[in-house]
């Protein structure tokens, strides 16, 4: 199995040279995944520099240019290419700046369920006993509730912001890698390996960090990356039913809220474009996901 | 031989509760509620002795206890009862902070090459670790150390920034070799450490671990389920079967006159190369007893052509025949003559 | 014993197995050829990656991507397999030609009773009613040696020991009466005791039928207890083939001496044991010439670049040596 280990200043070319990278490039769906994902992380860095305009600054909107189509429909102009809002704002300079929103919210979420999830499942599974058997059963009876559910009750409880979004996404994501991880470590604290461990006098600090974290950590690669595309898909519900991140800092579900209203007055543009956006980067992201599941999954080889 | 031996092991026992957590246990019958436990008794008062320098070969079936006993004694497991005297230091009961010192004394080399060496670890780092952890080695001299550890075990230095992934089985097993010689121990406790090697690889591992020995004086307990690999290797054979010591004895007087019914059907159903298949009537019967329930009385009448009354109520004691043999059988009476002291340690 | 007088029943000739992996061709199978007659117990030794399990799978027709018989004929009665499709192949596999593995777990499937299984390979494979078929499942556990066999009809895999599942697995394979039977390292994972037994077992199911047997292992010393003839593979090639006991006796290549030497056995006194110095190479990357070269004691010039060819020995058998050891007197 080829896997790519960091650290060494050859890591790049190691991994270029590896399994992965050889199947990568030659998996159509992987590098579609991977060049939507590209994209979308370049147009979220370089944000402003893709727009003509900062949306959230009200001196650059002019309630005037307001409801204007997609530039290729009649009264559409090429200032706007999406088209504009109700406050005549540019819809692809809001879904560039949402995006920003909508990437930083999966990514620290995912983040931070990993930390803790993937922390919390390492000393269930290694140490066992009633710390394991309270930390499991507080994941059982999360995952018997829907994960949207849990948030919209949360966020329902803590008010709007992004940071309440991050809190609720969090305690819903943090269950799948405690699960995994306590069952990899499980696996692999009867091994050899760890044994010879514990003979060569590491405590158990030691053996959990140096010898059986590296090993359970494959797993997680392809849950988070799955999870970042959950992640953005839950917040867009969230800011869809109005508890997810206030209006100041508009994410992609928002825009689709804020265009809503207006959908069936034949405005579809305001809510369609960042709605096809979501799914493009969402499918871009589980396309590579699922490349990765099957290439690092052993039992699939 | 009147010194105290390197290793004392007395009454060692081990159970495991493979019971499960009480929600697993819970059980519904007759109207009644119960949470029965699994007990398996996986060592059952086993007693040896290993001199400087000497190595003690253990042999059995699988389920026969050999690996618990092995993990037992350097502590990877708690033991139930019994003690273990290591340079006449009683460790039974030592805690991680006390064990680490004996930690440079007593080492482990382990049975799956694929397995012991963690994947992620550079080979440089594995074989140095224990002499880090418990001999205060220091990351300056890491490097020379781990060099010095590789040309021991036959590798050489464009081996050490490598992955264990890279090498063969064989070179893997130097690897765990190299890392239990890093403190300078002496014992090493072997659990097949060459079963999971082709034939050829087997030759060349045995014959570097019968190196090392001559070469650092330290003690094996070799534990292996292979007969033709205990005969070659060991001073002193220890067979056991069902968690318990059937038969003890130097190398010769095992082989050459096996005094326990069952080692000498182990010894006649052992494939030996060009024979024909040994007629059926010298052939054991049956499978071995669950370690769950032993059996009332001697552990292996279930299986014995030998067996009568006595062996089903009373357990037989491992008992001195006479030059330095042993063996738990009741048709084998003990030896009545005074035992000298020699005797005694090689064969308590 | 007296088998090599009939014709053969299966003819294995010129047999490539490739396999064509991310790190280059794994040529697994190299060049592979003998012959078995009906009754004959031909056991094929080597080390891991001598390519002996891929032999057993080549004849079996279980050669999944990206492995691939490039290739070499298999000849069984008559008729050549390689050429055979998925639904012809399917019908010798079971009926014609059994298999068994080293862990009898995974031979067998957890979900059904021993008994459904038994009856399957009838049902699939014979004409028997449904009342003749139950008697011969009954009969069959009994030939090997399962107590009470009417009441284990009944018995998932796992209520069974290792041993026993062994048993049940020989008794799957033997109940269609097939005329070849291929186990691949059949008591590698039993104990000695309970391996003694399955053999007995094994031998006495395939004379009482006359049915071939293929016995593909590492352990030469339970394969010269059993087999007729033995072939010894060596990175995907033959490099010797005899009767038993002669290559026991006398073996003509250094590599079938260096493994007859290793085994701790054949080796009295405490000094150290004869050994075959370094490792099989990469099989993606073997020297050109004789792949033992580079472990070989006797290697010269010529085996660098050279590769032997199998020869016959006038004493019968054959070896792939430029400089092969003495004759045995």
């Amino acid at each position: 199995m080829a896997t790519n280990m960091p650290a060494a200043p050859s890591a790049l070319r190691r991994f270029m040279a590896s399994e992965l990278a050889h199947n990568w490039l030659r998996s159509a769906s992987a590098i579609a995944g991977s060049i939507i994902i590209l994209g979308f992380v370049v147009m979220v860095t370089a944000g402003p520099y893709l727009t003509a305009q900062n949306p959230y600054d009200v001196r650059q909107l002019d309630i005037m240019e307001a409801f204007k189509p997609p530039m290729w429909l009649e009264g559409g102009t090429g200032q706007y290419i999406l088209g504009t809002d109700q406050q005549g704002r540019d819809v692809w300079a809001s879904i560039v700046y949402g995006s920003r929103i909508s990437l930083f919210i999966g990514l620290a979420a995912m983040l931070g369920s990993a930390l803790i999830g993937a922390t919390l499942g390492l000393v269930a599974g290694f140490y066992g006993g009633r710390l394991d058997t309270v930390i499991m059963r507080i994941a059982d009876i999360q995952l018997s509730f829907p994960s949207v559910l849990i948030a919209l009750v949360l966020m329902s409880a803590f008010g709007t912001g992004v940071d309440k979004v991050l809190i609720a996404l969090v305690s819903v994501g943090w269950v799948v890698y405690a699960r995994t991880v306590r069952g990899a470590t499980l696996r692999e604290k009867s091994r050899e390996y760890v044994q010879a461990a514990r003979v060569s006098g590491l405590p158990n600090h030691k053996i959990i960090l140096k010898h059986v974290l590296p090993n359970v950590l494959t797993p997680l690669i392809v849950i988070a990356t799955i999870q970042v595309g959950t992640f953005i898909l839950i917040e867009a519900s969230l800011s869809f039913l109005g508890v997810g991140v206030p209006i100041t800092q508009p994410s992609l579900g928002l825009l689709i809220k804020n265009g809503f209203d207006v959908l069936f007055s034949g405005l579809w543009w305001i809510s369609v474009f960042p709605g096809l956006f979501i799914m493009l980067v969402v499918f871009g992201i589980n396309l590579l996901g699922d490349f990765l599941r099957d290439e690092l999954n052993p039992r699939l080889k | 031989m009147s010194e105290e031996p390197l290793l004392r092991v007395d009454g060692l026992e081990q159970r495991f509760d493979a019971s499960g957590s009480l929600f697993d246990r819970l059980r519904f019958e007759n109207g009644r509620i119960s949470a029965p436990r699994r007990i398996v008794h996986a060592v059952n008062g086993v007693s040896l002795t290993i001199a400087r320098g000497e190595v003690l070969g253990l042999v059995g079936e699988s389920g026969c206890g050999k690996s618990s006993l092995a993990k037992t004694i350097i502590k990877l497991h708690e033991p139930t009862a019994g003690r273990i005297m290591l340079e006449g230091e009683d460790i039974t009961g030592y805690g991680f902070q006390r064990m680490q010192p004996v930690r440079r004394k007593m080492q482990m080399i382990f049975q799956d090459p694929y397995a012991s060496l963690n994947p992620r670890q550079q080979v440089s780092d594995i074989v140095v670790e224990p002499w880090r952890e418990v001999a205060g080695g220091t990351s300056g001299d890491a490097h020379e150390r781990a060099m010095q550890l590789l040309a021991k075990v036959g590798l050489g230095a464009e081996h050490a920034a490598r992955y264990p992934h890279q090498f063969s089985g064989g070179q893997r097993q130097r690897i765990g070799i190299a890392r239990a010689l890093s403190v300078n121990p002496d014992l090493i406790i072997a659990d097949e450490p060459v079963s999971a090697l082709d034939v050829s690889i087997q030759a060349q591992i045995l014959n570097l671990m019968l190196d090392l020995k001559d070469d650092f004086g330290f003690s094996y307990l070799f534990i292996t389920h292979d007969l033709s690999v205990v005969r070659f290797i060991s001073d002193r054979i220890g067979v056991m079967y069902l968690g318990f010591m059937v038969e003890t004895g130097p190398r010769d007087a095992i082989f050459d006159n096996p005094r326990h019914p069952y080692t000498q059907a182990l010894l006649k159903a052992a494939p030996r190369i060009g024979q024909p298949l040994p007629p059926a009537a010298e052939q054991l019967t049956g499978e071995v007893p669950s370690a769950f329930v032993l059996p009332q009385g001697c552990a292996f009448r279930t299986r014995c052509p030998l067996a009568h009354a006595r062996c089903a109520t009373e357990r037989p004691a491992l008992k001195h025949i006479g030059a330095g043999q042993s063996v738990a059988c009741h048709l084998h009476e003990a030896d009545e003559t005074p035992l000298p002291a020699a005797a005694l340690s090689a064969a308590a | 014993m007296t088998a090599q007088t009939d014709a053969p029943l299966l003819r294995v000739c010129g047999l490539k197995t490739w396999f064509h992996t991310f790190g280059g061709v794994v040529k697994a199978v190299d060049g592979v050829s003998f012959d078995l007659s009906p009754g004959e117990i031909l056991g094929i030794v080597g080390e891991s990656g001598g390519g002996k399990s891929m032999v057993g799978f080549s004849i079996m027709g279980l050669i999944d991507k990206p492995g691939r018989i490039e290739a070499g004929e298999i000849i069984f009665d008559g008729r050549n397999l390689v050429s055979l499709d998925d639904n012809a192949m399917q019908a010798v596999r079971g009926r014609q030609i059994a298999m068994i593995f080293q862990d009898p777990m995974t031979a067998l499937n957890p979900l059904y009773t021993i008994g459904n299984q038994l009856e399957e390979m009838l049902t699939l494979h014979t004409d028997l009613g449904p009342q003749a078929r139950r008697e011969r499942c009954i009969e069959m556990l009994a030939e090997v040696g399962i107590p009470q066999p009417e009441a284990r009809l009944g018995a998932y895999p796992h209520q069974f020991s290792g041993g026993m599942r062994q048993r049940v697995v020989i008794a799957i394979a033997m109940i269609a009466g097939p005329r070849l039977l291929i186990a691949d390292e059949p008591t590698t994972a039993l104990d000695v005791t309970i391996q003694a037994q399955l053999l007995r077992l094994m031998k006495a199911q395939v004379e009482q039928r006359r049915t071939a047997l293929i016995m593909i292992t590492h352990d030469l010393a339970a394969v010269s207890q059993m087999a007729d003839r033995i072939v010894v593979l060596y990175c995907g090639r033959v490099v010797e083939i005899g009767a038993s006991a002669a290559l026991i006796a006398g073996p003509r290549h250094p590599y079938t001496r260096g493994l007859l030497d290793s085994i701790p056995a054949n080796h009295q006194g405490r000094s150290r044991l004869p050994q075959i110095p370094g490792t099989v190479p990469d099989i993606r990357k073997l020297p050109p010439g004789c792949s033992f070269a580079p472990r070989c004691p006797r290697a010269a010039e010529r085996c660098r670049s050279e590769i032997p060819e199998l020869t016959a020995a006038p004493a019968g058998g054959a070896f792939a040596c430029h400089f092969p050891l003495e004759a045995a007197p």
